[in-house]
């Protein structure tokens, strides 16, 4: 899957959309800035009311997260593939080097001219195969397409998040978003490992059914290993597909689905509990108006 | 003698023969026919057997190579050791040549290196000429130079596709060739008998035999027909394998490839492993 990472229009649209992403951002970070202040003067209860230094500190750190937004979410991605890439043993090409000295040793060999059924046996054994092949091959495919897209569209959403971290009821949006990204990268690492392993399993069987295959066994053993070959395929299949569910174990707190409903209800409650003290002193002031009552 | 007996015969039984019922009817004959079958079927047995003897005796000869090999081997090395024995340094004609070729394995190894060259050479010679042989029949798709070549040719051609089945095959078409020709002398035969007027024969009967000549020629005939259909039949097998064993080669020559391909481009895990993703610099 380079072709993805090749592709200029991709990286040219995503910095366009991220540079905008970011003026929208510096405009709410204002408007953030204000509705903290307000929220840290107005909140009811004594402990939830805020010690200026924090205040002034989180400002200023989100302002810095925001500036320098662009270098260190990249460093840490390229830190994380770092650590995959040690973790890199082999390709799944020798799956294809075993298949290719197979298909070599097997010309000459007359088996399937005599007997229909060994013909039939022949013919399942390599449907078999590429059936193992092709699920493999989309099952890496399948994870680096939404690996790809999951990481290009947490990077676009970043300084939003870090933003509407100063809104009331939003805290948590830049923790887990962070969680996220760090566990999307993580996803590699993972995948390297579980390829690695599962690369090694088919390659032992693929050099067996090679063996049976020089030996014109291939008939009569064969069936089991292809069987054995057909299980791991799947089970690698469903590991790699499945990766993002591991890492939410290994990294707590980060959930995809979790971001919109979360977005969705903290705006409804910041608004609630941003307008109803105004709202309520409002009240007041009309109750006066009615009864004549001064406000001290 | 033939001749005699057949006039002997051509004589004196023609009463017995026109008194005796259809021949072709008789317990006799049909007691022959049954004996010729059984014979066929002992005939496919034998090449049946043929065939796994061939295959046992490939393998017998194959380990027979490689223990005599190793026991040419095992005296070089032998002779080489005592060789090296005599190696006296204090002589200094052995000393001079030490000197020159001290940093070569033939010096020290000489008949085993010799030995161990040839076989190479033979090895490669015979890979050679095999591919040679495969490319000049591949080059007639109809397979024409197949049929130029000499016995010996074809099966070690057919040797090296390693088909048993298809030599027992070739027997058999070669098996009704001989049938053709037998009918053929037999037809020769008769027809000069016919044609014959030194012996004394009514007109009926030279007719009878010639119509029986005849017979015999379209029989062969027949022969011939099956014989060739059979004989096309094994050329187009032969080719369907040559063509078969080429597109493998190609298949698996491509899937390595395709496996090269995959290790020299460097795998690229995610969005940020890019060469467009752009890195800045803070100081």
């Amino acid at each position: 899957m380079n072709v993805l990472q090749e592709n200029e229009f991709i990286y040219n649209f995503v910095y366009v959309t991220l540079d905008k992403f970011i003026l929208i951002a510096r405009v709410l970070m204002a408007l953030g800035v204000l509705v903290y202040l307000l929220y840290s003067i107005f909140h009811n209860t004594r402990e939830d009311r805020a010690d200026y230094r924090k205040v002034l500190f989180k400002i200023a750190f989100t302002f810095i997260a925001l500036v320098t937004y662009k270098w260190w979410t990249v460093e840490i991605a390229t830190l994380i593939i770092g650590i995959a890439k040690n973790l890199d043993a082999g390709n799944l090409s020798n799956i294809y080097k075993v298949i290719g000295n197979a298909f070599k040793s097997r010309s000459g060999i007359e088996t399937s001219l005599i007997k229909p059924d060994v013909m039939m046996m022949e013919l399942i054994y390599w449907l078999l195969l590429m059936a193992c092949l092709f699920f493999v091959k989309a099952a890496t495919l399948i994870f680096e397409l939404i690996q790809f897209f999951i990481q290009a569209i947490l990077w676009l959403l970043g300084p939003i998040a870090i933003v509407i971290s100063l809104f009331p009821n939003f805290k948590d949006a830049w923790v887990r978003w962070f969680n996220n990204f760090v566990a999307v990268a993580f996803w590699s690492v993972i995948y390297i490992i579980l390829v690695a392993f599962f690369n090694n399993l088919m390659a032992q069987e693929f050099e067996q059914l090679l063996a049976a295959n020089a030996s014109l066994n291939l008939t009569f053993d064969s069936p089991i290993i292809v069987i054995e070959l057909l299980v791991y395929t799947v089970v690698f299949f469903v590991s790699i597909v499945f990766i993002p569910w591991y890492t939410s174990i290994i990294i707590p707190g980060q959930n995809l689905g979790g971001m919109a409903s979360m977005i969705g209800a903290g705006s409804l409650m910041m608004v609630s509990k941003v307008i109803a003290p105004i709202a309520r002193k409002l009240q007041k002031t009309s109750m006066s108006q009615k009864t004549n009552i001064p406000i001290k | 003698m033939k001749r005699v007996l057949i006039i002997l015969l051509m004589v004196f039984a023609p009463h017995v023969i026109a008194q005796l019922p259809d021949p072709g009817n008789a317990v006799i004959i049909a007691k022959l026919k049954a004996i010729i079958a059984q014979n066929q079927i002992r005939n496919m047995q034998l090449r049946k057997q043929l065939v796994e003897a061939l295959r046992t005796t490939k393998t017998a000869i194959n380990t027979f190579k490689e223990l005599k090999q190793f026991h040419e081997y095992q005296k070089r090395v032998l002779r080489d050791i005592k060789s090296l024995d005599k190696l006296n340094l204090l002589n200094t004609n052995y000393l001079e040549s030490f000197i020159l070729n001290g940093d070569r394995l033939d010096f020290y190894l000489n008949s085993t290196s010799r030995k161990f060259m040839d076989d190479l050479y033979k090895t490669s010679r015979l890979s050679r000429s095999g591919n040679d042989l495969l490319e000049a029949f591949l080059k007639d798709e109809s397979g024409s130079e197949f049929n130029k070549m000499d016995d010996q040719e074809m099966l070690a051609f057919i040797r090296q596709l390693d088909t048993e089945s298809s030599i027992a095959r070739m027997y058999n078409v070669k098996d009704m060739d001989k049938m053709f020709a037998i009918f053929l002398e037999q037809a020769k035969e008769l027809r000069d008998l016919a044609n014959d007027s030194s012996v004394d024969m009514t007109p009926a009967e030279r007719a009878k035999l010639l119509v029986i000549a005849n017979e015999m020629i379209l029989k062969g005939h027949e022969y011939q027909v099956k014989a060739q259909q059979e004989m096309q039949e094994f050329n187009q097998d032969i080719l369907g394998r040559v063509y078969q064993r080429r597109q493998n080669e190609n298949l698996g020559s491509a899937i390595l490839e395709y496996s090269k391909f995959e290790t020299s481009v460097q795998k690229k895990l995610g969005f940020f492993d890019s060469d467009l993703i752009r890195r800045e610099n803070i100081k």
